[in-house]
């Protein structure tokens, strides 16, 4: 069973800070939500644990099984077991679907290990027609021409086929209508198990409906200001967030990280008209 | 020689300096390969270090159906070679022209292409010098209902310099040219590119389109391309455009969070952009071996030879 830990973790990009000190915890069997308004820092969170190369990490820490994965590269963390569901999945043109979730299985396998190509494909098959994604999946090329939803289903079939042990879903449920988002929602509650810590980032109550949360946390301005069970959820679906911001005393306009002071220059007119200053 | 393996001689294999292959249909006559009978025809013409001419000329008779392999390899001496396509009407060709390394790095090469009323030429070229080269093209389609559907990549690696000049001339009415180029450039690999679509007045519903792709996987390499439509009648139709860039963070992020490291990644992301051309090229082993050869272009890695069926 594996455990995530996030610890003090304060993160900036171009000199702006965006996370402002996040302590986490998730292990195998767990599913956390976090819930909080646009541009908190919820999906760079995410991307920081994946570690993005555009985000610098000034302090804390992110251990995986009790060992810092910051020094890490992005493709290590994966094979370590880290796994992200994308909001905007990526179109690679000319790359099969087929082909690269193979070569993504094939890179977790150890130097004496082989992919039983036979098996693979049944359980690709599987996956597809779980995820209702029709037969032609694996000859598509990965994501081009695909709508909101079967991109979303896509990287649930990802999710499914690479076996991660911790799985951040970022907003996994927009674009997708009613019927999918049960779908998506049905295929990851059947995933978990306790060798799997699952953290879904969302904004609505929706998704929260078909996978169960043990804990709720609200990010507000880069770092996590309230944990709790799921009726935090119907609480933020009923009123939103003024109330929790009310409570906390925070206005979003005295955030001192997210104000910028410019300088345009010396006014080319003050100095071309004389007289005026 | 290598290539031999890729294409075992038979009567459809021939090097340019042999005796003229005993083939039905392709006689060599006054310095012009022709072909000629209704039966389709699959050839491949081999040209190395040995070609005796400097203007190789291939015509193709009235309704002939050919697909045509020519591979350039080896060329050592200073050249300036030019080749000639006459095609009848409704001649239906498929060329796959290849140009593989070693080539002199003073080659230059020239194409002319002419076709008459409905024949129809898809042309494959395929550009891996490892030197400096130039490729001048100019196509003239001559006769009413002719088409030109152009294909071609290019790779300028190290300090060479690639130069490709396309030219398409719509000289009769409802003629189409569709030119697509997939460019790439390493290390500091020199890209340049201009093509150019000419509708003459009074051919109507014709179309010309062109697509132009760049891809830019070395710190100094260079591509640049000017795409150009000269147009002077109303009723055709007509597109052209052209995108360089490089290999998207974003995209690179996207693959290695699923475990392929680095190289690993870009190589999927090159292969993915060389797809459409690769997956035209209708012999396998050919296919295989010209990605292992941009491989080693690309990415640095080792060649092997090809396998024996």
């Amino acid at each position: 069973m594996a455990t995530l830990e996030i610890k003090d973790l304060v993160v900036s990009v171009e000199d702006t800070l965006i996370l402002q000190g996040v302590n986490l915890t998730v292990s195998g069997g767990e599913t956390h939500a976090i819930m909080g308004p646009n541009g908190t820092g919820k999906s760079t969170l995410a991307q920081i644990v994946m570690g993005h190369p555009k985000f610098k990490v000034e302090s804390g820490d992110i251990l995986l099984d009790g060992e810092s994965i910051i020094g890490l590269s992005v493709d290590e963390r994966s094979r370590r077991g880290l796994f992200l569901a994308m909001q905007n999945p990526i179109e690679v043109p000319g790359v099969t679907n087929f082909d690269f979730v193979k070569t993504a299985v094939s890179a977790r396998l150890k130097a004496n290990e082989r992919l039983r190509i036979g098996k693979f494909i049944l359980k690709f098959e599987d996956a597809a027609k779980a995820l209702n994604m029709g037969s032609g999946l694996s000859q598509r090329y990965l994501n081009q021409g695909f709508s909101g939803g079967e991109k979303k289903r896509n990287e649930i079939l990802q999710m499914r086929l690479i076996q991660p042990k911790i799985a951040f879903l970022d907003e996994i449920d927009s674009g997708l209508d009613v019927d999918a988002l049960k779908l998506v929602g049905d295929n990851v509650s059947k995933m978990k198990s306790p060798d799997l810590g699952l953290v879904l980032i969302t904004h609505y109550e929706r998704l929260l409906d078909y996978i169960i949360p043990d804990q709720v946390h609200i990010m507000i301005r880069g770092t996590i200001v309230k944990t709790g069970g799921r009726e935090l959820i119907q609480k933020i679906d009923r009123e939103g967030y003024d109330w929790l911001k009310a409570e906390l005393g925070i206005d979003e306009l005295e955030d001192p990280s997210k104000t910028r002071q410019y300088t345009l220059g010396s006014c080319a007119t003050k100095k071309t008209i004389p007289g005026l200053r | 020689m290598f290539l031999g393996a890729l294409f075992p001689k038979d009567a459809s294999v021939w090097e340019l300096c042999d005796t003229p292959p005993k083939v039905p249909g392709v006689k060599i006559h006054d310095r012009t390969i022709a072909f000629s009978g209704k039966k389709k025809k699959e050839l491949t013409c081999l040209i190395t270090k040995e070609v005796s001419e400097n203007v190789i000329r291939f015509s193709f008779h009235k309704n002939t159906q050919v697909a045509l392999k020519i591979l350039l390899f080896d060329l050592k001496k200073e050249e300036q070679l030019q080749f000639h396509f006459r095609l009848g009407s409704g001649a239906e060709v498929t060329v796959d022209h290849i140009f593989l390394e070693p080539i002199n790095s003073k080659l230059s090469i020239e194409r002319k292409f002419r076709l008459k009323e409905n024949a129809r030429l898809t042309l494959l070229t395929g550009v891996f010098p490892n030197a400096s080269f130039l490729c001048r093209d100019d196509t003239e389609l001559i006769g009413e209902g002719a088409s030109v559907d152009y294909l071609s990549l290019a790779v300028a690696t190290k300090k060479n310099r690639i130069q490709i000049e396309e030219t398409v001339r719509h000289q009769a009415k409802q003629t189409i040219s569709k030119m697509q180029n997939f460019l790439i450039a390493t290390e500091e690999g020199l890209l340049e590119c201009i093509v150019a679509g000419v509708i003459q007045k009074g051919m109507a519903q014709s179309a010309c389109e062109q697509a132009n792709r760049g891809l830019l996987l070395g710190e100094k390499s260079s591509i640049s391309v000017d795409p150009k439509l000269l147009i002077d009648e109303y009723d055709v139709k007509a597109s052209h455009g052209a995108a360089i860039g490089r290999i998207n963070d974003d995209e690179l992020f996207y693959l290695e969070s699923r475990g392929l490291d680095e190289t690993l990644a870009k190589q999927l992301i090159v292969f993915g952009y060389l797809a459409p051309f690769l997956d035209q090229l209708a012999h396998a082993k050919l296919s295989d071996y010209l990605t292992k050869i941009v491989r080693k272009q690309v990415m640095g890695g080792a060649i092997d030879e090809p396998e024996l069926a």
